[in-house]
């Protein structure tokens, strides 16, 4: 903002030449900032990336190396090939896990968004009402009820005991409502003159139109539940079934040092999901833009 | 609607039954709804129940009324609970305070840089929202690799500046820093990317008007951009708040809760590692299921004060 | 672990173990149970055992002593009562893994030192020698494992934890006082204030530590591959009057299952009873084994190998196993051989279901002294006691006196 405005203010003849320099100095500066910024956002992760690369000897050399002085790829193989850390199985888990999340979040989200938003029904307020007054509720209150069902269901141990309980969480009802409730109604009504039905409204008209709300909703969901930690442990006991976060944790169990082999978990957790985020990452900030959120 | 004139005496017929009949918005909201009573509402009413026995689900045999014990514990002083209870809750809120600023500011500023038509915008912005896409054990280990006092990168670099590094993962205030920083990198961006979509909504013409009248940069924020994003601020603030508030795995994993203080209870123990302690670890789920209450309490009050500060929404 | 597990698959084609290992391993085990998806077999930490019996998740395993053919002068007393709670045996030693002393034996032989300190004055007087500029003689945290050393100094003077029944906390005495004080006065002497967990560790990497006092299992971290110099083990000097360490014990259960089934429980004996005898595998990570032959085996070489089926004569399963321990054994000298002496005066806490909780005040009043936070070292260990006492008192009427179903 700060760029875009001297922009703005009427130039006189005189002071052109300084107004430019002017410019150049101040994006100069915010680039600089910028940059330093950027570091530090990149630094850490080059440190994990880096430390997963050095011989066990090296982890704490007192000279600090940023590039590792011998390459190894030790600690990937140990963990790769320590049974007992099955790392890609993890990995797999975790993206069943999220993606089914996901999509079924987004299915019953967004037909309950649709029809608070819209629809007239009774108890239609008060219902919503006592849907966002959960919002503010602390998630770990439910933790321990939610086990016991969980247990008496018989899904312990088993990805729909992980699934089953985010399905029923309330932000993404909101989120979605507020933006059905921006779209303009001419469209929907347009629609309903035609013969449409309230279902058929909802499918050729709305939810098109919510695509890009879906999709962040949809990237909301997907991250929230890949970085899961605490309902996962709880849930999950074989270590077949365990997802990522709390498998992460057992590389830091209290009998192992093996630092190089958590970076390395962390380095192979990370990537595949930043290589997904910087593909789509254009696409995430134009549908944050046009969602009702970000638009009031 | 217009068309319905010459049919009004057929549909008005049609309408009273179909107004009974129309299933359509419960069958829409119902798939949520029973999924919200099983695991929102159920688990409330049956967390309020259990929170009134001493409870361990492995142990039904053993369970026993307590009453209001299990909160008595909370407010007694001089119980197992007491201390560690309230130094958790304590701690939790400082860390709201301690997190929720720069959660809101610095996303703030970065997104101010960002909304411009400079090149390379969009690569910072991908930088700079990178570390949400890591899970929080990542972060909470990658973070306390660094800052750990012997060969961690800071020390390292402090000390070949001649100062004397704190211990930053065991001693207070700086136990902190090293949680907020770790919380800070990693959810700035979700925000800086609310905001800066927000900013990009606001029309030019409010601005070119402001230049006009001669406002600088500065006041034009002040009188422009800042009223336009109250909103999506309110909304920051708040989810802010509520994630901050639990606050479990970067203490976790990070410093264990710790340091430890005199009289008990981890310097940087959250309330939540404290339920968790005593449901999961000590198996008390009734006085588990009661804390968990009494927190809840809390936030809604503050969430309700929240509103009342910052929003006279609708 | 895995490969022990692995090894007795391939000898036992008629039972298959699979094994699986966990973060947050009791949180684990509870939902396992809660689940009713609880394994055959499971190991538990010894002052674990009481606790998991009141929590209907393991049962007694007494049927099972016959056929396992172990009995309690096969192990040193300490870790054979810790299996065992209200009159009934839960389980079974597998190994103790004992507080152990790391040294860098290069900086050792720069300093002239030619042996790792056994006593007080030993040990001061190395400290204090390798003390020096950007070197430490002897690195102690303010966080895990104080906890551990202050139970070692505690029961080497005399104390200690609780009283004869576990029902109060016993460490504010003198004895106490005195160990905590001799932790601080080593701390300033030889150590750097305040250090967070694992730093005393990552220095000794670093190579600028001469001592740590840390877990048995960080063997393969500290010694060997793990650092760029000479780095050994032994055992915890005696800094006061009597021999006492403490250690933790793995201990073999068996969970508590739906439908007892003969054939399941006969299995679970063979692979019990093969775990044993195969310890020395076991003690190659850097853990000491319970059992007295294969110990006596390890410290001997070879030679042991003899022991180790003497003992196993007793178990319908054990024959060929014990072979395989001789032919390990004969490997050399296991980094764990020099611990096989000092586990013999291992001390445990009392078996009272929930006593790991009655601790926790105990290690945060340690760490509060460690990090400078209290300064009052009795008045920290009063309230610690006083704290645990109230944890002890819920505990006893949260469990009851016998574990009920």
């Amino acid at each position: 903002m700060a760029a875009t405005t001297p922009s703005r203010v009427a130039p006189t003849r005189e002071p052109r030449i300084s107004y430019r320099r002017k410019l150049l100095i101040q994006r100069i500066a915010i680039y600089i900032i910028l940059v330093v910024v950027a570091l530090i956002f990149l630094l850490p992760m080059f440190w994990m990336l880096s430390t997963s690369l050095k011989p066990k000897s090296q982890w704490f050399a007192r000279e600090i190396q940023w590039i590792p002085e011998t390459f190894t790829t030790a600690s990937y193989q140990r963990l790769l090939n320590n049974q007992s850390t099955p790392i890609g199985l993890w990995f797999i888990n975790s993206l069943i896990v999220g993606t089914i999340a996901t999509t079924l979040i987004l299915i019953i989200d967004s037909l309950a968004a649709y029809a608070y938003a819209r629809m007239e029904f009774r108890g239609r307020k008060p219902l919503f009402a006592l849907l966002l007054a959960t919002l503010f509720l602390p998630g770990l209150m439910f933790l321990i009820p939610n086990f016991v069902t969980i247990a008496r269901l018989g899904f312990l141990n088993s990805f729909t005991g992980v699934i089953l309980p985010g399905l029923a969480g309330v932000f993404g009802v909101f989120f979605l409502r507020q933006f059905f409730e921006g779209i303009p109604r001419d469209l929907e009504e347009a629609a309903q003159i035609d013969g449409a039905s309230q279902v058929q409204t909802f499918f050729r008209i709305a939810l098109p139109l919510a695509k890009p709300a879906i999709a962040t909703l949809a990237i909301i969901t997907f991250l929230a539940s890949w970085n899961d930690f605490l309902w996962p442990l709880l849930i999950l006991k074989d270590r077949e079934l365990q997802t990522l976060p709390p498998g992460l944790r057992t590389l830091q169990g209290a009998y192992t040092s093996e630092y190089g082999q958590m970076m390395a978990g962390a380095v192979i957790a990370a990537v595949p999901v930043l290589v997904i985020y910087v593909t789509l990452q254009r696409f995430i900030v134009q549908s944050v833009a046009t969602t009702g959120l970000a638009g009031q | 609607m217009a068309t319905g004139v010459q049919q009004q005496s057929v549909a008005a017929r049609g309408a009273r039954r179909r107004r009974k009949v129309n299933w359509t918005p419960y069958l829409f909201i119902l798939p949520h709804l029973i999924l919200f009573i099983v695991f929102l509402g159920y688990p409330f009413f049956s967390g309020l129940y259990i929170s009134l026995f001493q409870y361990d689900i492995l142990r039904p045999a053993a369970s026993r009324f307590v009453g209001l014990g299990n909160y008595a514990n909370l407010f007694t002083p001089g119980t197992p609970q007491y201390q560690t209870f309230w130094n958790g809750l304590i701690n939790t809120i400082e860390f709201v305070v301690y997190s929720v600023p720069p959660l809101v500011v610095i996303p703030l500023l970065l997104a101010l840089l960002l909304n411009t038509r400079m090149r390379g915008v969009n690569l910072f912005r991908a930088i700079y929202f990178a570390p949400w896409a890591l899970s929080g054990a990542v972060v909470a280990l990658l973070w306390w690799w660094i800052f750990q006092s012997q060969g961690g990168l800071i020390n390292y670099y402090l000390a070949d500046l001649g100062m004397r590094p704190p211990r930053w993962l065991n001693t207070l205030p700086w136990a902190w820093v090293t949680i907020v920083v770790a919380t800070v990198w990693w959810t700035l961006g979700f925000n800086m990317v609310i905001i800066l979509a927000a900013l990009q909504d606001i029309p030019d013409y409010l601005y070119e008007a402001s230049a006009i009248d001669g406002a600088t940069g500065i006041q034009a924020f002040f009188r422009i951009t800042l009223p336009m994003l109250r909103p999506v601020m309110i909304f920051i603030i708040t989810t802010s708040i509520i994630a901050s508030f639990n606050l479990f795995i970067q203490p976790f994993i990070m410093t264990n809760g710790g340091p430890a203080q005199a009289g008990g209870g981890g310097g940087t123990e959250s309330v939540m590692m404290r339920i968790y302690n005593e449901g999961f670890v000590r198996n008390l789920q009734g006085s588990a299921a009661a804390m968990s209450f009494v927190v809840a309490s809390i936030m809604i009050a503050i969430s309700y004060i929240n509103f009342r500060v910052f929003g006279k929404r609708d | 672990m895995g490969q022990m597990v692995d090894q007795f698959n391939e000898e036992h084609p008629n039972i298959q173990v699979t094994m699986t290992s966990q973060g947050e391993y009791y949180t684990q085990l509870s939902t396992a149970a809660a689940s009713n998806t609880l394994p055959d077999v499971a190991i538990v930490h010894v002052d674990q055992v009481a606790t998991q019996a009141f929590r209907n998740i393991i049962q007694p395993i007494d049927d099972l002593v016959g056929q396992i053919g172990v009995s309690a002068g096969d192990f040193p007393e300490p870790v054979w009562a810790g299996g065992e709670v209200n009159g009934k045996r839960y389980s079974i030693p597998l190994d103790i893994h004992p507080l152990t002393m790391f040294y860098n034996a290069d900086l050792f032989q720069t300093a002239g030192i030619s042996n790792p300190p056994t006593n007080r004055q030993e040990f001061e007087q190395a400290a204090q020698q390798l003390t020096s500029g950007d070197n430490n003689g002897f690195m102690i945290t303010a966080g895990f494992p104080v906890a551990q050393i202050f139970a070692t100094l505690l029961h080497q003077n005399g104390g200690s934890w609780f009283n004869e029944d576990g029902t109060k906390a016993a460490w504010n005495s003198p004895e106490g006082v005195e160990a905590l004080q001799w932790m601080q006065q080593a701390q300033q002497n030889y150590s750097q204030p305040n250090l967070e967990v694992d730093a005393e560790l990552n220095a000794f990497k670093g190579g600028t530590v001469g001592m740590v006092w840390n877990g048995i299992w960080q063997t393969t971290n500290l010694t060997g591959e793990g650092v760029d110099f000479a780095g050994q083990t032994a055992a915890v000097p005696q800094i006061f009057d009597q021999p006492a360490v403490w250690a933790g014990s793995h201990q073999f259960t068996r969970p508590v299952q739906q439908n007892a089934d003969p054939c399941r429980d006969a299995a679970v004996a063979i692979f019990i009873r093969y775990m044993l005898d195969n310890s020395v595998t076991w003690a190659r990570a850097g853990q000491v084994p319970a059992s007295n032959a294969v110990r006596q085996s390890i410290v001997s070489g070879g030679a042991g190998g003899a022991g180790a089926s003497a003992s196993a004569a007793a178990g319908g399963a054990g024959a060929s196993a014990s072979a395989a321990a001789g032919d390990d054994a004969s490997g050399g000298l296991l980094p764990s051989a020099a611990l096989a002496q000092s586990v013999e005066t291992a001390v445990f806490p009392p078996s009272v279901p929930g006593i790991t909780d009655a601790f926790a005040p105990l290690d945060e009043a340690i760490s509060a002294v460690m990090s400078g936070s209290a300064t009052d070292i009795q008045a920290a260990l009063n309230d610690a006691a006083s704290r645990a006492d109230q944890i002890l008192a819920e505990n006893q009427q949260n469990f009851g006196t016998a574990p009920q179903q």
